[in-house]
């Protein structure tokens, strides 16, 4: 079906939250995610077909459209990334995902070892600034981090 | 590997993947608990992408300029026929050109007004080296009166327009002075033999007298 601007704006401003968060989960990159998302929603607004639930649609095909570009990667650029070596599983729920992780950096981690998982993965600073936002060194860093992913790790694995 | 070796390759895996080694990532990919550790930072690194938050006014902007304009399916219509009208005119445009162009190759109008005019007799005037006796040599009235006799018109049998008609007309003209250039010089050739012929008969030719008066100074 052809949908009107209005209706297409309705349907962008709900489906695309979701869309976003799951290709940026899965590429890790914010412009190649919104490049994909974008793809899909142009090709639901050329397509003459009837779709039953567009939500749906949209988020299988953007995790297709992620799953094609990531196959693409060589494991240096996945590393580069910090993409997972390991496809992603069919369920994959973002959301759910980042929920469990929140929790256990929460309950697991040490304050000083949630601060640099927060420098490192949040705001994306390097070893050094973090170091130096922190007033640590840079081995401090390293060890804080290393013993926080070895506890979630156990924690995951078990 | 050592404990030393695998905290420094982890670290280097943590803070700086670029400048990781073949040999780095493969002793990563076959070590399980460098393994563990780097899928638990991706883990966490995906976590953290997908708590992203969006300004969806701003990327409604980002979008939309995509969608404005007709639909991919009206543009390809519009796109087909615009082509379409586009080779339908190159095509007018490009028989126009190659029939006015001239191509050297190509045979002369001349020619070309011979096989689509009337036999020669038709629409030329007589010659005008049979004219002249009858006229006394009166060469310029034979032009005359050959230029202002009626031409008929070209028998067409095949449908024209009008510029090709005309582009024929033009020809023809053209092919008639040039006939009729033509034999006025020859006129003139035959005037001047007939003259140098008297003045030899008469002995006293002025060009042989003006020669040897040359050759004798």
């Amino acid at each position: 079906m052809n949908y009107s601007p209005s209706e297409f704006e309705t349907l962008y401003t709900r489906c695309f939250p979701a869309s976003m968060r799951l290709a940026m989960s899965l590429l890790h990159e914010e412009d190649e995610a919104r490049d994909v998302v974008h793809e899909v929603f142009l090709k639901l607004w050329e397509s003459d077909e009837t779709i039953g639930n567009p939500t749906a649609f949209i988020l299988r095909a953007v995790r297709n459209a992620c799953l094609s570009r990531l196959r693409s990667l060589d494991t240096r650029e996945k590393i580069h990334r910090r993409l997972s070596l390991e496809p992603p599983p069919d369920d994959f729920d973002p959301g759910q995902h980042s929920e469990e992780i929140s929790a256990a950096i929460s309950t697991l981690l040490t304050p000083r070892q949630q601060q640099v998982i927060a420098k490192i993965y949040s705001e994306g600073l390097s070893y050094r600034a973090t170091a130096d936002s922190l007033g640590v060194s840079v081995a401090a860093v390293n060890k804080y981090l290393v013993g926080a992913l070895k506890k979630l790790r156990d924690h995951f694995k078990s | 590997m050592t404990e030393q070796q695998k905290e420094i390759l982890t670290a280097k895996m943590l803070d700086a993947p670029a400048s990781l080694s073949d040999e780095e990532l493969a002793l990563i990919g076959n070590d399980p608990e460098l393994r563990d550790i780097y899928e638990m930072s991706a883990s966490i690194a995906t976590a953290s992408a997908a708590r992203t938050r969006f300004d969806m006014a701003d990327e409604w902007a980002r979008f939309s300029p995509r969608i404005a304009g007709p639909r991919l399916k009206m543009r390809w219509i519009m796109n087909v026929a615009a082509a379409l009208l586009g080779v339908i005119v190159a095509s007018g445009i490009a028989v126009t050109l190659t029939d006015n162009a001239p191509t050297p190759s190509a045979p002369q109008p001349l020619a070309r007004l011979e096989l689509q005019l009337p036999p020669p007799s038709a629409t030329m005037p007589a010659p005008l080296t049979k004219a002249a006796p009858e006229d006394n040599g009166d060469s310029s009235t034979a032009a005359a009166n050959a230029l202002a006799a009626p031409q008929p018109e070209p028998a067409l049998d095949i449908d024209i327009d009008i510029d090709e008609y005309l582009r024929i007309q033009q020809a023809s003209i053209d092919n008639d002075l040039a006939m009729l250039t033509a034999g006025m010089i020859a006129d003139e050739y035959e005037a001047l033999a007939r003259i140098y012929d008297m003045i030899s008969e008469s002995g006293n030719n002025p060009i042989e007298s003006a020669i040897r008066k040359v050759t004798m100074q």
